[in-house]
């Protein structure tokens, strides 16, 4: 029995290290045998294995990674709560990061496209659909990103996308987190709940939104009338050859011009002014398409505050 | 109606006595019996030319609406309207000038000589469907033309005098940036121009018999070729007097000089964002009127029974005439024209499609 013990405990001693080398303080750990962590179909290649290593190996179950320590534990239970509700409403999944890094506006999104595509975060989804909402609270630039991912970009294109981010200024800029992130949530189902054309657009096989190509009927038929209509009537005044002369242009002595007045009076003076708004759209990045150190597609956009 | 009988002037070859023509493109006369050519001077001396005094003699000519004469040729009875200056003998082709029409108040200071053949005109015409892809396709057949007539159209010619005053309504816009604060400062001006300017030979058909609109089509006429008028001349061709009086032309000449003097003060409103032109007054000034005689090349073709008429600068060649339109080529090319737009954007939005794929 002793023995059958000092087996057991000898064993598990064993096994630990197992268990300890793939979490890190904040979650799993990288290496060759686990294909650095990536379970999804982006290949680990020499450009990207440094984006891939650098990237917090998490846990997908928890959804929120506040490293920054924006959110109190009430915060991040309604938090948990509703993001879980949003994920068996869409079938997306969804993960909240907060960070305080001294990044680039540039380095932020990598992070997002990054931590979203090297974990297995909507690793149920054919095209890994779902959505990452990233802040920065870094005091120098300060900023926050919703990146969309597969299937999700079918109801958040980057227009909406747009929406979504201008009307989050005001929570964000006034340190309201929680309310802002609640907000993204619904604003983002709103869109979900309204559906897509699905003649329209599809996912490609690298995730990302693409439009179905249409017959241009009615710009074909338009066009079409409208250049044969011009051209006909281009075409008919060239026979039309018989003009009325209206000028004398071609019997003026040049020479015999002769200026006797020429006066320029000022009447009036009126100067008017207009502020210039800035568009807060503009700052921090409208939304756009692109693809992540892994090949995969997103639509992403952000607001520095 | 009356009638007037004249005595119908021709030429005839110093060498063998038989009709000589003017002949274009060669500038001299030509005898096609015995082949000899001829210039103005030679013609003059066998008294075969007018001079100058002859053509200014003053003759009445009495009301008439059509003239009888007698060919010098062949002796035969010819009858022209009372326009016809110079015409052929149907007999003999013999060239009738009628004298009279061209003498006294009708006598033309000077003539600008054809320069273009007959086979040149015929070679324009039948060039007239090139660039013209919607012109039936037989229209430019020979056989399609009725008459092929070289003609000397009375013009009138002003010189004018234009002076004129013009007032601008005018604003100068200038926007810059100061902050977060654009500016906009909208200096409005009150601009007046006063001005004078000449124009020299202004030319207005003399004939109401030939399309006005036809006539200025086909111009301009180098003036640097034009001579003093002499009767020689008109052999080979016909002629008219003219039946518009200068008095009456002159509207049409300043009507024209009075469009050009207002663009051309108006031009010189420069440097502002906009300009509208509120007032003007043009006062324009005859200083010389000259009757001429200018040569055109009139064509007459008639299409599914349909009359069409060119007229050729028989002086630089422009030849000018509203062609007709093929129903058919219009619908073709509006169908080919169509497909090919659509065609094209569906290719282009295709590729577009397959670049953002």
């Amino acid at each position: 029995m002793k023995k059958i013990i000092i087996f057991i405990i000898s064993f598990l001693l064993c096994i630990f290290p197992i268990f300890a080398s793939e979490y890190d303080s904040e979650g799993y750990e990288r290496n060759e045998t686990n294909n650095y962590g990536v379970n999804k179909k982006w290949k680990v290649k020499d450009d990207n294995l440094n984006n891939i290593i650098n990237t917090p190996y998490v846990d997908v179950s928890k959804k929120i990674y506040d490293y920054a320590d924006i959110f109190n534990e009430e915060d991040e239970n309604e938090l948990k709560s509703l993001i879980d509700g949003f994920i068996s409403e869409t079938g997306l999944d969804f993960a909240l990061v907060s960070v305080n890094l001294p990044y680039t506006n540039d380095e932020d999104y990598n992070y997002t496209y990054d931590f979203y595509d090297y974990n297995d975060f909507g690793l149920n989804n054919k095209s890994y659909g779902g959505v990452l909402f990233f802040i920065n609270v870094y005091e120098n630039n300060r900023i926050y990103i919703s990146s969309v991912f597969g299937e999700a970009q079918l109801y958040v294109n980057e227009e909406n996308n747009d929406v979504i981010l201008d009307n989050l200024f005001d929570y964000f800029k006034g340190g309201t987190y929680k309310e802002g992130v609640i907000s993204y949530i619904h604003q983002f189902k709103n869109y979900y709940d309204r559906g897509y054309d699905e003649d329209a657009y599809y996912i490609d096989e690298n995730g990302s939104l693409k439009k179905n190509y249409s017959l241009p009927y009615a710009g074909g038929i338009i066009s079409g009338a409208l250049v044969s209509l011009l051209s006909m009537l281009g075409l008919v005044k060239k026979n039309k050859m018989v003009t009325k002369a209206s000028n004398a242009n071609d019997y003026l002595v040049s020479s015999s011009i002769e200026y006797l007045n020429k006066t320029d009076n000022l009447v009036s003076t009126i100067t008017t002014h207009h502020i210039i708004t800035s568009d807060v759209s503009s700052v921090g990045g409208s939304s756009h398409s692109g693809f992540g150190s892994s090949g995969g597609g997103h639509i992403s956009g952000g607001r520095n505050f | 109606m009356s009638k007037s009988r004249e005595r119908a002037l021709d030429h005839k070859c110093p060498n063998c006595g038989s009709k000589i023509i003017f002949v274009p493109g060669l500038g001299k006369w030509k005898c096609d019996n015995c082949k000899g050519e001829f210039d103005l001077e030679t013609l003059k001396k066998f008294n075969n030319a007018s001079s100058e005094e002859n053509n200014k003699s003053e003759e009445i000519i009495e009301d008439i609406n059509y003239i009888e004469y007698h060919c010098k040729n062949c002796g035969a009875e010819i009858i022209a309207d009372e326009n016809t200056a110079s015409t052929f003998c149907v007999y003999c082709g013999n060239t009738a000038i009628l004298k009279s029409k061209l003498s006294g108040k009708f006598a033309p200071s000077k003539i600008i000589p054809f320069k273009k053949t007959k086979d040149e005109a015929l070679e324009a015409f039948k060039n007239i469907s090139k660039g013209k892809p919607l012109t039936p396709k037989f229209f430019n057949k020979q056989e399609n033309i009725e008459k092929i007539s070289g003609v000397y159209i009375p013009f009138w010619l002003f010189s004018i005098e234009s002076e004129g005053n013009i007032n601008v309504h005018a604003t100068r816009v200038h926007t810059w940036v100061s902050g977060n604060t654009e500016y906009t400062k909208t200096d409005t001006f009150n601009v007046n121009r006063d001005g004078k300017m000449k124009y020299e030979r202004i030319p207005v058909d003399g004939s109401k018999r030939f399309n006005d609109d036809l006539m200025t089509s086909i111009e301009p006429f180098d003036y640097k070729e034009m001579v003093d008028y002499n009767h020689a001349y008109l052999s080979g061709f016909l002629a008219e007097k003219y039946d518009v009086s200068d008095k009456d032309s002159e509207i049409i000449a300043k009507k024209r000089a009075d469009e050009t003097t207002k663009k051309t003060l108006l031009d010189s409103v420069k440097g502002y964002t906009s300009t509208i032109l509120k007032d003007s007054k043009i006062t324009n000034n005859i200083e010389n009127v000259e009757y001429v005689l200018l040569p055109v090349w009139m064509v007459n073709v008639k299409y599914n029974d349909k009359f069409y008429t060119y007229a050729m600068n028989a002086q630089s060649g422009e030849f000018i005439g509203d062609t007709p339109i093929s129903k058919g080529k219009v619908v073709l090319f509006s169908i080919l024209i169509f497909l090919a737009v659509a065609l094209l954007i569906v290719l282009f939005t295709y590729l577009i499609y397959k670049g953002g794929a």
